[in-house]
């Protein structure tokens, strides 16, 4: 009996010899962890912050870490990299709120445990109440796309599911999946190509208006919901592409013309404006502001392209708009005078809570994403002063990015994993406007899947709930091509 | 008994002899052209996301199996080892029903249809792996012996199911023929709307992503969603009639050697004919010059065209940087028919096939972000979604050449995962970070020293424009670009901006060496504005201007007879131009036909 139970623990020991840290050596840094959440700051109740250890010399072959809360509580994971169980991860972030957690990372490289300096991640006390994030995901292509589709995730843990995939189109594009303030009842999206469309859908009521409206110009892109729900903005961008010969800029999106237009969505009526529908300039991407009282749009002096690309640029600017007559103001203001400082604005989007507005800032153009020197600028709508919010900021491009209903989390695209491919970055905004340090989207596995990816993530926005989304009669209504034509009033 | 088992060991190894010998010797652009539209990783992700849908384990073995086609004779080796395997359980199956002897042979049909339905180069191995287990499947079924219609049922149901979710709906054949296999008719007709409701409650509950026609159709059967080719039906067809087969012996035949003999040498004589008029030649050729060029065998290009002078456009585009690579390109180029500047560089299209050539041009010629761009494109038009081993290598040297490390170091993490890219791309890794390592490879070195600098939008109709600038960035080092420079002027008829580009490079450097077809066009410019070619300050040899003055003095007597004046310059430029200008242009070869864009 006793050599039994002698073989056994032999046996215990041996499986368990070089799992756990032994003889740890010290080392006098931070540990390079993939992605980088130190010091970063998280909503309760978020997927848990999974990573690896990364050396790119030698393999770490296992790692071990303890998170430990500020009434000493702690959740621990050991294997090839940091696997934490769900459920413990809510429970610990949730009962420190507003504190820190200090990480503790062992890392077992040629055969040595290393125990590296701990760290913290910050726990906010500002909830994010969203249920998840939206996004399209697509091969960060140029003319063709194959894969690609808009979806959903629960940012509680690391289920996604399809809002509707291209698969059931047969190669159908679809982008610009906006919803009313993240609540998911009301949301628009756009159907390019052969059978292109803009959706409607209110209460789960979808209309189907055609793709492009003569009258406009253009097809009805990048929308906006005004705050009442009735009404939603678009720009009507008759887009071109143009393909740089050398590196490292690769891709210019400009237009040939854009006009700005508000959709009536109980009239079903398009309603225009001689100052948002000018020959000489380019009017673009627009918002409302959260009383519902200004239009936000972006507009530029139109430019003969391709050969003046890089004198688009574009200025922030403002009209009032009456929501009871859908009328707007006699005057437009400019709120940010990007010119004067020899760059251009897009992607405005302001906080709920009306203190600010989020926009991006690069040299020219509004088609961020492809320009590397893009950044995320904030303007405090009580000051009308705008800054670079360096904290949030790389040396790559910075995009397109919305706020959570609280206005207290951002959303952002960012391409400075690689230059190319664009990820989803989170961060918290403080009383005195300033962002926490932005993590990364958490992943289960996230070394694997970040560097095994092959999509760009673009169009976030946090959704309040899960999209109910009977995407089946979607695909049957895109392929009747059944339109309604908008009436222009 | 024995004679039995050798006679049908001897045709399927005769069956196994032939598909190998067949795909390996003629059709090894056809396995290569697959190879480049997959990128089978030794990953669990990759395993997962493959057996995830229906069908699932079908296409993840074929994938696995398709990897080898980067080596046709391993690839070719495989296929006829499935194709054969399928058969024998097909004919096993049937023969245990023993009914029909002739019915061994028969199972053969579906292989061979099969191999016919390659001729369609988007007709994926996933049918025949589907076919592979749906036969064994059969087989499995026939050792099992049951009286009972309820069992049969159940078993014919249950099975499909499994089948159906490794194998996709040609496991639909399962229940049909095994069905008639076991002779229960009922069991198929209450098993066969059991397997349509499965399928309809598969799609509603988890594959709403997809039509219900793919579920029923194969999700990777064919590489093109929208569309299925009639054979892939008619080779299920055939199978199920396969089995009927066997109903027929007790009824009608009675020397069953002889039946059995005749009925195998009607098979291989069918295979024979009917596979050897599947395989269309244009299409072939296409794939053949694909080929030859993602190997670099610059002179066996130019050894097949010498024979075959096509005029399609992809065809062309691969002789033209065969010739560009070997240096003769603006020597022999008009030896062949040209017809434009698209016959050197292609225009956009939005398939996975006719650029390559282009793209493979752009690489070459130092235009790196216009060929990552292209080679990007014609990844994402791979219509089943799967990415390219040949393709990504490529769009890992453009990253690497441009300095952009970072996206190069994620696709040699990808290809580390594969079979016959991860040495290379471990040994390419080294390179990551090291600029100076990279500026002294001999391959890459040379590519970003030569690549195109000033800030430009590419525009295939300004070719001829772009070409000159690459060619003065470089100060008429780079070659490759001086010859597509040259030939593409001489193709759009742009001969000011030929004679521009040379003279700036005899003021400012050394003049290039003009190449015979140069010196013939930049004759035929001077004749156009001089009587003779008395104080012509270009080096235009005296062969040259004597054929060029023969030639003007032809046209001009013979205008109407071109067949007289071709004949006094022939392969020059001057009848090129000449051809353009005064005559109809020949009739073309077929240009490749994507299925889908």
């Amino acid at each position: 009996m006793k050599y039994k139970i002698l073989t056994l623990l032999i046996i215990l020991f041996l499986l368990g010899c070089g799992r756990t840290p032994t003889d740890v050596k010290k080392v006098a840094s931070l540990p390079p962890i993939l992605p980088d959440y130190i010091d970063v700051t998280i909503p309760p109740g978020i997927a848990p912050l999974n990573f690896a250890v990364v050396n790119d010399k030698e393999e770490v072959q296992r790692i071990d870490v303890t998170i430990k809360g500020a009434n000493g509580d702690e959740l621990h994971t050991n294997g090839k990299y940091a696997d934490f169980n769900i459920d413990k991860w809510h429970k610990l972030t949730e009962e420190n709120r507003g504190k820190k957690l200090t990480v503790s990372v062992c890392a077992k490289i040629a055969g040595e445990w290393r125990q590296y300096d701990d760290f913290t991640i910050n726990v906010s006390p500002y909830p994010l109440d969203e249920w998840g994030l939206t996004y399209r995901r697509i091969a960060p292509g140029y003319e063709v796309y194959s894969k690609m589709g808009i979806y959903q995730r629960d940012l509680g843990n690391f289920n996604e599911f399809s809002i509707i995939e291209n698969t059931m189109t047969d190669g159908q594009c679809y982008n610009c999946h906006t919803a009313n303030r993240t609540n998911p009842n009301d949301f628009v999206f756009h159907v390019r190509g052969e059978h292109g469309s803009t959706m409607i859908s209110k209460g789960g009521d979808c209309t189907w208006l055609k793709a492009s409206n003569d009258t406009l110009g253009g097809s009805m892109v990048y929308p906006y919901w005004h705050p009442s729900g009735r009404y939603c903005a678009f720009s009507t961008n008759q887009t071109r592409q143009g393909f740089h010969i050398s590196g490292p800029k690769r891709l210019e999106v400009f237009d040939l013309s854009s006009d700005v237009l508000v959709y009536d969505t109980e009239k079903n009526e398009i309603l225009l404006d001689t100052l948002l529908n000018t020959k000489a300039w380019s009017e673009n991407t627009p918002s409302f502001s959260p009383d519902g009282k200004w239009l936000y749009f972006t507009t530029c002096y139109q430019q003969e392209y391709p050969l003046k690309h890089k004198e688009e640029q574009y200025n922030l600017c403002r009209i009032a708009f009456d929501e009871k007559t859908g009328n707007f103001g006699s005057q437009v203001d400019t709120i940010f005078n990007a010119v004067a400082l020899d760059k251009s604005v897009t992607w405005p989007r302001p906080s709920y809570d009306g203190k600010y507005i989020l926009f991006t800032l690069s040299d020219y153009g509004y088609f961020s994403i492809w320009h590397k020197e893009s950044d995320q600028w904030l303007l405090n709508t009580a000051t009308g002063e705008a800054r670079l919010a360096e904290e949030i900021n790389s040396n790559d491009a910075d995009s397109f990015h919305n706020w959570s209903d609280n206005s207290r989390w951002v959303v952002f695209t960012s391409r400075r994993n690689d230059g190319l491919y664009s990820n989803l970055y989170l961060t918290c905004i403080d009383d005195n406007g300033y962002f926490s340090k932005p993590f990364l989207l958490p992943q289960a596995n996230p070394e694997e899947y970040y560097t095994q990816s092959l999509y760009s993530f673009n169009t976030p926005d946090f959704t309040k709930t899960r999209v109910d989304f009977n995407s089946r009669a979607a695909v049957d209504a895109i392929l009747s091509d059944e339109r309604i034509p908008a009436q222009v009033r | 008994m024995t004679r039995k088992i050798i006679t049908c060991c001897g045709f399927s190894l005769i069956t196994f002899l032939g598909i190998w010998l067949f795909l390996w010797l003629q059709c090894p652009q056809y396995l290569l052209y697959h190879e480049q539209n997959q990128l089978f990783l030794f990953t669990g992700n990759y395993f997962a996301n493959s057996i995830v849908v229906p069908g699932g384990m079908a296409d993840y073995l074929s994938e696995f199996v398709v990897q080898f086609y980067y080596v046709p004779l391993y690839g070719a080796l495989l296929t006829a080892f499935i194709l054969t395997l399928s058969q024998v359980f097909l004919g096993l199956a049937c023969r245990r029903c023993a009914l029909s002897e002739g019915a061994y042979a028969l199972a053969a049909l579906p292989s061979i249809l099969y191999v016919a339905a390659m001729a369609d180069e988007n007709t994926l191995l996933s049918y025949a792996m589907a076919m592979l287990l749906t036969s064994l499947s059969l087989f499995l079924f026939s050792l099992y012996k049951n009286d009972s219609l309820l069992s049969d049922t159940l078993i014919l149901a249950i099975g499909f199911v499994i089948l159906y979710w490794l194998a996709g709906p040609f496991a639909l054949t399962f229940i049909i023929s095994g069905g008639i296999l076991c002779r229960r008719y009922l069991a198929v007709a209450i098993a066969l709307p059991i397997a349509f409701f499965i399928i309809w409650g598969i799609h509603s509950l988890w594959f709403e992503q997809y039509p219900l026609s793919r579920l029923l159709q194969g999700i990777n059967y064919y590489r093109v969603p929208e569309v299925y080719p009639t054979l892939l039906y008619v080779n299920a067809l055939v199978t199920i009639l396969v089995s009927l087969v066997t109903l027929i012996k007790n009824r009608v035949v009675k020397d069953a050697n002889v039946i059995s003999y005749l009925t195998e040498a009607a098979v291989l004589l069918f295979a024979v004919v009917y596979i050897a008029t599947s395989f269309d030649k244009d299409k072939s050729r296409i794939l053949t010059y694909n080929s030859l060029v993602r190997q670099g065998r610059w002179t066996d290009i130019i050894e097949k065209a010498q024979k075959e002078k096509p005029t399609d456009f992809f065809s062309l585009q691969a002789i033209n940087l065969a010739l560009g690579m070997t240096g003769s390109l603006t020597e022999s180029m008009f030896q062949y028919n040209q017809k434009g500047a698209e016959g050197l560089i292609g225009r956009d299209r939005l398939d996975n096939t006719t650029q390559l050539i282009t793209a493979e041009a752009f690489y070459r010629l130092g235009l790196t972000n216009i060929a990552f761009s292209t080679t990007f494109d014609l990844q994402e038009a791979i219509m089943n979604d799967r990415k390219s081993g040949r393709l990504m290598k490529r769009m890992a040297e453009c990253m690497l050449i441009n300095g952009n490390y970072k996206v190069a170091a994620k696709y040699l993490g990808i290809l580390r995962h594969s079979l016959y890219y991860a040495d290379w791309a471990r040994h390419t890794e080294k390179l990551l970070g090291e600029d100076n390592v990279v500026e002294a490879h001999p391959v890459y070195g040379p590519l970003r020293r030569n690549a195109f600098k000033k800030e430009a939008f590419y525009d295939s109709t300004q070719i001829d424009k772009i070409l000159a600038m690459l060619t003065l960035d470089s100060d008429g080092s780079n070659k490759l670009a001086w010859q597509y420079f040259c030939a593409a002027a001489m193709l759009k008829g742009n001969l000011t901006t030929l004679i521009g580009v040379y003279n700036y490079f005899s003021e400012h450097h050394t003049p290039p060496r003009l190449s015979r077809h140069v010196q013939e066009a930049i004759a035929m410019y001077w004749t156009s504005v001089h009587q003779s070619f008395e104080g012509i300050p270009f080096p235009i040899s005296p062969e040259v201007q004597q054929q060029t003055a023969a030639l003007a003095q032809a046209v001009m007597s013979n205008k109407n007879n071109p067949a007289v004046w071709k004949s006094v310059a022939p392969d020059s430029y001057g009848v090129y131009f000449l051809s353009n200008a005064l005559t109809q242009p020949a009739e073309s070869s077929p240009e490749y036909q994507p299925i889908h864009e």
